[in-house]
């Protein structure tokens, strides 16, 4: 690749990095606001309920850290993955690898554990 | 391999064996034994290095990615030095604030961090090493649950992952062209050629380090995060994360992109001018000390943004190098030392204001002469350690003439404007306040205060080896 | 043996801190036994002080190799006189602060403390040595004029060291860029290595280290920290900052500025003794003015020391004895002046020239010792004064001419202001004090003094002849003569 074709990719990439804002905000331009407003229009969607408290109420943390915990363990599996498929020919070393890498994360979960953090609505009961 | 990497593993067994702990024993009981662990094995790292220290050093641990270098030496004895003082110190702090155990795993793994991003010779790892250092220390920064140090924490988390954000960006540039995120391999493939895209990506490296180190214009956050963090926390920020930026910009920029010294040093020149003088002059007016000594921290990097900005220069390189890297470790003990001294006055003193500390030299005498000795070596009086390596800037400036002669007056300058507010504490801890009764000073604090203070007075007075050992160190850099 | 006039007054100081702990009254014993065994030694030093010769090494420390400093002490006629006027001043200082009693270990502490920086700057021959010592008298200054000055103190004390911790930082920046010439610190050296043609930025070394000495002897117009300082500082004190760490300024203008950088003075002699003269006469104007007896003391003492600047900057044989010999002689006058004005504070006078009167009447020894002191200032002949700026003026009128006609009219200018500052507040007037007689303390330094600065003035031979060889030195070397 030349150096004009790479400034040509970048070239590319920029334009359609400011097209594509400039885009967005004129489609969102169009289905801005009721053509004829009245205030039942202006109501939060919600699958024709009406809304009854503010959107801004606060949630359990405990959904943060079950959420947490489930994104480190998915993540975990996206790194055991790829050593799986190539176990045969990374040997032992990669296999000890592994074991400390669960290792660290067993431990956070027995950290976690400990503290409570696994206990649904604790502090309700 | 192992046996050069036994600090780090101590480190984080340690770090690890804490955070098992936590779940097993009583909040106050487990900070206790926490604090103990942690102390013991930030000792026997520090003891491991200082004795690595002695022999013929590099050695190659992973080729290309991990290298033990004098320079990544002398920086894990100043991260591990910092480290041991604040665990000592905050023995006591851990207590009066009853912070858990965890605070001690945080410190650990910065800590461990810092040590790997002392040795990482590839864009790749030193950007992880960085991350994990300074993700465990936004943690920290918000560990006092009130306003002020929520505010702390949110500052500092938003300030560093944007830092870390325009870093990777530098990196990714620096990768496109070289095609190699090893550092000798871009210094290969980038000769001395200068395009745009090197530059674009010097600028997006400085930035992002910018903040790191709270070089003006990129320092807003630190003023807020060192006041909102506690005092102990403030000393490690301050004295060690800092630090880590720095060798991650000598490392990158000495190593990786020699060919660019004249747009780069251009830079740093540009930098050091407004770090200086807008630290200075905005401490001149705190009336908060944790808040003086905040901008006094951005003032003091200015100081050794001036020895990089000499880089560029025909003289003595090493020793432009080596006075940065003296004023780094002085810097990280004296402001340490400093961060700890008002935490050990929080015992006795319910308010941070200047003002407050009005007859401290008869409250608590140990911790006020303590404070006075860090202040007057962060002024650079002589005899005091600050003195040493501000000299040592000074020196490398002037001797390389020209226009590195008017930013060494400038540092002068800025040095005189800077005493005024150092000596203004130490009037009103010794002359001012009426008659005041003698407080009961917390002995783990006032340790790792004499401590500090010992080595602020012996490098002052027998500079000798620190300086020997700070050019050796620099010169390991120069040669590939 | 140089080394004991630093290390003394050191574990002087540490001894004194702790005495304080003990009692009050302790801490003077400790300071005025070391200033002894200082003046002694300092006796020693001047009694072996060489002839001949531009400072003579006499210990050599290695210290930071890497940098090519060593811990280098020397001395020679000129740094003699010097350590024998500071161990005696500092002596005068210590019965001068006998009645402190607040504070008193801190306060003897850092008295000592100074005496230790004071004597490093006299007998350092290393330039960055020099600079050490030179910045940390500055500290147990501060911490004097804040601790125990007067009503203002806190004003003056961070005047006076954000000023001079300027000058002495424009210094260092001069000395540096001497070094990455030279590669050395080592005066003698330098004084070789630096040929005046050959030097880079000669213009500019100059001019900084010249405003490092500017600051602290001072020069108008670098002096603006000088009365508040001299007249806030607790009077002992004030007894050394005149006395004393004026002479600093005015031995590093003759050691380095002319010493090392010869040619450069040369250059800039004329400007220098034009500065001087400016310095007399505004000094001496605003003397007159005013209404404190400290501050018109300091403005005389500033004056005088321009007197000292003329004599150095004529760059002739006479004039620069006249000049060594103005350093001590002022350093005796001046403090045996500041020495009276404690007396009188110590009597209850009110040390305003308007409320003072009958000082004569009241005190009579005290009124004619000061009567004594304000005619050795304004140079009666027989006194030490005299010789000093009577040298001065010769050596002035062999160069400049017109100048030293000009410095001539200053003198019944001087006279002026000491003779109706003494009609104003010592013959007429009552200030209805009791009578009061002269302690032990306060009689033996005024003797001293008095006996001194006489002995100096009816026969100057002995200490013109110590000081020839190096005077005629450092002409020689700007081809003066």
């Amino acid at each position: 690749m030349s150096v004009s074709e790479a400034y040509l990719t970048v070239g590319i990439f920029v334009l359609v990095g400011v097209l594509f804002p400039a885009v967005t905000i004129f489609v969102a331009s169009l289905l801005r606001r009721p053509a004829k407003p009245e205030p039942g229009k202006y109501l939060t969607y919600e699958c024709s309920v009406l809304p009854f408290t503010d959107a801004r109420i606060q949630h359990n943390v405990e959904y943060y850290m079950y959420a947490l915990l489930f994104v480190l363990f998915d993540v975990e599996t996206v790194f055991l993955y790829p050593w799986a498929m190539t176990y045969r020919s990374f040997g032992i070393l990669a296999t000890a690898e592994v074991i400390v890498f669960i290792g660290i994360l067993a431990l956070g979960l027995v950290y976690a554990w400990k503290k409570g953090a696994l206990e649904w609505m604790k502090g309700w009961r | 391999m192992l046996a050069e990497l036994l600090p780090e593993i101590l480190l984080i067994g340690a770090a690890l064996l804490l955070v098992l702990l936590q779940g097993f024993c009583g909040r106050d009981a487990c900070a206790k034994l926490s604090g103990y662990i942690s102390l013991a094995a930030c000792g026997g790292a520090l003891l491991l290095v200082s004795l690595h220290s002695g022999a013929g050093v590099e050695r190659v641990l992973i080729p290309e990615i991990i290298k033990l270098d004098a320079f990544s030496l002398f920086f894990k004895l100043l991260f591990l030095t910092l480290s041991f003082l604040v665990i000592l110190g905050s023995l006591d702090a851990v207590k009066r604030y009853r912070m858990g155990g965890e605070y001690y795993t945080m410190l650990l793994f910065t800590t461990f961090g810092m040590l790997i991003a002392s040795m990482a010779v590839d864009l790749a790892v030193l950007y992880i090493a960085v991350e994990l250092a300074t993700i465990s220390t936004f943690a920290l920064a918000a560990f006092r649950k009130d306003r002020q140090g929520a505010e702390a924490g949110v500052k500092y988390f938003v300030i560093g992952a944007l830092s870390s954000a325009l870093v990777l960006f530098g990196i990714s540039l620096l990768y496109g062209i070289a095609g190699s995120t090893s550092l000798t391999a871009i210094a290969e493939a980038l000769g001395s050629s200068s395009g745009p895209v090197a530059s674009l990506a010097v600028v997006f490296l400085i930035a992002g380090f910018g903040y790191k180190i709270a070089a003006v214009p990129f320092h807003m956050w630190a003023p807020d995060t060192y006041q909102g963090a506690p005092s102990t926390v403030t000393a490690f920020l301050a004295g060690a994360t800092k630090k880590m930026a720095f060798l991650a910009l000598m490392r990158i920029f000495i190593v990786a992109l020699p060919g660019l010294v004249e747009s780069w040093a251009m830079l740093f020149a540009v930098l050091a001018v407004l770090t200086m003088t807008v630290g200075n002059l905005v401490a001149l007016v705190q009336s908060n000390i944790k808040r003086m000594l905040a901008y006094s921290s951005v003032a003091q990097a200015g100081y050794v943004l001036v020895a990089f900005a000499v880089l560029s220069s025909k003289a003595d390189l090493t020793l432009a190098a080596g006075a940065a890297l003296l004023h780094m470790f002085v810097h990280a003990i004296m402001k340490g030392g400093a961060f700890l001294a008002v935490a050990a006055a929080g015992s006795a003193i319910a308010g941070r204001d200047i003002s407050d500390f009005a007859g401290l030299g008869r409250r608590m005498p140990v911790t006020a002469f303590t404070l006075s000795i860090f202040l007057l070596s962060l002024a650079g009086i002589p005899f005091f350690a600050g003195f040493v390596s501000k000299f040592l800037i000074l020196m490398a400036s002037v001797s390389a003439g020209g226009a590195y002669i008017a930013l060494g007056v400038l540092l002068v300058i800025n040095s005189v404007i800077s005493l005024y507010y150092y000596a203004k504490v130490i009037r009103v801890m010794y002359f001012e306040g009426g008659e005041v009764h003698r407080a009961e000073e917390p002995v783990m604090l006032v340790a790792a205060l004499v401590v500090s203070a010992i080595i602020v007075l012996y490098v002052g007075i027998f500079p000798e080896s620190a300086i020997q050992l700070a050019k050796s160190s620099a010169a390991s850099l120069f040669t590939p | 043996m140089l080394q004991y006039l630093i290390l003394l007054p050191l574990a002087g100081a540490i001894a004194s801190y702790f005495a304080g702990r003990q009692s009050s009254s302790a801490p003077r014993i400790v300071a005025l036994a070391v200033s002894v065994a200082t003046l002694g030694i300092a006796a020693a030093v001047l009694r072996a002080a060489p002839a001949q010769g531009f400072m003579k090494e006499q210990l050599s420390l290695s210290w930071i190799p890497s940098l090519d400093i060593g811990f280098t002490l020397g001395a020679d006629a000129l740094s003699a006189a010097l350590v024998g006027l500071t161990a005696l001043l500092v002596l005068v200082s210590v019965l001068a602060s006998w009645d402190v009693e607040h504070r008193s270990g801190s306060y003897h502490a850092y008295l000592l403390c100074m005496l230790a920086g004071l004597m490093g700057v006299f007998t350092a021959l290393d330039l960055f040595l020099f600079f050490l010592f030179w910045e940390i008298v500055l500290i147990p200054a501060f911490m004097l004029v804040n601790g125990w000055g007067g009503e203002n103190r806190k004003y003056a004390a961070m005047k006076l060291l954000i000023y001079t911790h300027l000058g002495s930082l424009l210094m260092l920046v001069g000395f540096l860029l001497m070094y990455a010439q030279t590669h050395t610190f080592s005066m003698l050296e330098m004084r070789q290595l630096l040929g005046g043609e050959s030097m880079e930025y000669r213009t500019l070394v100059f001019l900084l280290v010249f405003a490092g000495f500017a600051f602290k002897i001072p020069l108008v117009p670098f002096h603006s920290w000088l009365p508040d300082a001299y007249s806030q500082a607790p009077t002992p004190v004030t007894i050394l900052l005149a006395g004393v760490l004026s002479k600093m300024g005015a031995y590093g203008l003759v050691r380095v500025a002319l010493g090392i950088l010869p040619a450069e003075f040369a250059v800039f002699a004329k400007a220098i003794a034009i500065m001087a003269l400016v310095t007399v006469f505004y000094a001496a104007f605003c003397a007159l003015a005013q209404n404190e007896v400290k501050r018109l003391l300091a403005f005389s003492s500033l004056s005088h020391m321009g007197f000292l600047v003329l004599g150095v900057a004529s760059l002739s044989f006479i004039g620069m004895k006249g000049a060594i010999f103005q350093m001590v002689s002022h350093g005796l006058i001046i403090a045996l002046l500041f020495f009276c004005a404690g007396m009188l504070a110590a009597r209850g006078y009110e040390l305003r020239i308007s409320r003072l009167g009958g000082v004569l009447r009241s005190s009579p020894l005290l009124g004619w010792v000061i009567v004594f002191a304000s005619m050795a200032s304004l140079g009666l002949p027989g006194l030490s004064g005299f010789v000093a700026e009577l040298s001065i003026l010769l050596g002035l009128f062999r160069e400049y001419p017109v100048l030293a006609g000009i410095a001539v009219l200053s003198l019944p200018l001087t006279a002026g202001y000491y003779l109706w500052f003494l009609q104003r507040s010592i013959y007429g007037g009552d200030a209805g004090l009791r009578r009061s007689g002269v302690t032990m303390v306060e009689f033996l330094p005024v003797a001293v003094l008095v006996a001194l600065i006489t002995l100096l003035g009816v026969y100057p031979a002995p200490f013109m002849e110590l000081v020839g060889s190096i005077a005629g030195q450092l002409v020689n070397a700007v081809g003066g003569g």
